[in-house]
């Protein structure tokens, strides 16, 4: 399908291939319903490569974007572009250590930083600019702790940090060959979200 | 009653504020992370309620209800985090922690889950 957005600055956009977000997940919500379960972690049922880490991103991103924007998105992979049309926009990201070492990063052009902004504090705050960098680092929490849940049912232990506004140093710091890069972009009416999730390059053997 | 709110992020805080407002929860005190929770809670203020992310700089959420339950204190323990993963929040549960919300959550859910909390807490006096 395609779908079209304009961005803050008049400009129209359009992007085919992409899906709007429809699915649902189940969240734990009750304690009640954890009692005596168990507490080992399931083993790894397979190696992680770069496409699988694609698919939970993205799951994870549908995940948070329909409970905390709550309007019709569409999400597409990006070969290598992270900028939203050049807006300054907020930046934020956390990192993910342990059996896969990750960065993920979130720019949101200013007109969706505004938007999510406006989405958290509806009727309590009337200084949205001031709190646009806290909620994007809110949302790279969310989306890193939803990413890093789904990857632990997987069967890996992961720590993740806490979220910082801009790019974190350890990652950047490693060479393009060390490293895979997943680009993502969603869009909607509201704004654009470029998400980059940048992890150490998987020893996996190729599949067939 | 008095509620003791952690949350490292401002925006998060307020939106959380709003619900414990919102079920006639008014005596709030904020904290950004564990470590300033704990010398609140050390202070001698007595609380009825305490509200907490896992992930936070200086002390997380699961050393607060550690630190907390250490005390000797059976005060209710909330958390709202980002992490579900079962073997997780059973160790919350084990660090004391009383009742536990997935972020991210809609308003509905968290104020029914403070509503709850806060019957327990005015039946425990």
């Amino acid at each position: 399908m395609s779908f079209s957005y304009r961005n803050s600055d008049g400009v129209q956009n359009s992007v085919t291939g992409c899906d709007e977000a429809s699915r649902e997940f189940p969240v734990v919500d009750s304690m009640s319903t954890l009692v005596g379960a168990a507490s080992k972690r399931p083993a790894p049922q397979q190696c992680l490569q770069t496409d699988d880490l694609g698919i939970y991103l993205e799951q994870a991103l549908q995940h948070v974007w329909a409970t905390v924007a709550r309007i019709p998105f569409c999400v597409a992979r990006t070969a290598n572009n992270t900028s939203t049309n050049g807006d300054a926009g907020s930046r934020a990201s956390v990192e993910l250590t342990g059996d896969l070492t990750a960065q993920l990063t979130l720019h949101a052009d200013a007109q969706l930083a505004r938007y999510l902004t406006e989405q958290f504090l509806s009727g309590i705050e009337t200084d949205i600019e001031g709190h646009m960098s806290d909620t994007l680092r809110e949302v790279a929490n969310l989306v890193g702790g939803t990413l890093k849940s789904r990857l632990e049912a997987a069967g890996l232990q992961l720590t993740l940090s806490i979220p910082v506004s801009g790019k974190q140093d350890s990652v950047t710091l490693w060479s393009e060959s060390d490293r895979d890069t997943l680009n993502l972009k969603a869009m909607s009416r509201h704004g654009s979200l470029a998400v980059s999730f940048s992890s150490a390059r998987s020893t996996c053997p190729s599949r067939p | 009653m008095k509620t003791l709110l952690v949350d490292d992020s401002g925006v998060t805080r307020k939106v959380i504020l709003r619900s414990l407002n919102a079920v006639g929860l008014n005596d709030v005190v904020e904290a950004g992370d564990g470590r300033e929770a704990l010398e609140i809670f050390e202070q001698g203020a007595s609380f009825d309620l305490v509200v907490t992310d896992w992930n936070m700089p200086h002390m997380s959420g699961l050393e607060l209800a550690t630190a907390i339950r250490a005390t000797g204190s059976k005060v209710p323990i909330f958390m709202v985090t980002t992490e579900s993963e079962k073997a997780t929040v059973l160790q919350a549960l084990q660090a004391g922690v009383n009742d536990y919300l997935v972020k991210p959550f809609d308003g509905d859910a968290l104020q029914a889950k403070l509503d709850r909390l806060r019957n327990l807490a005015t039946a425990g006096k």
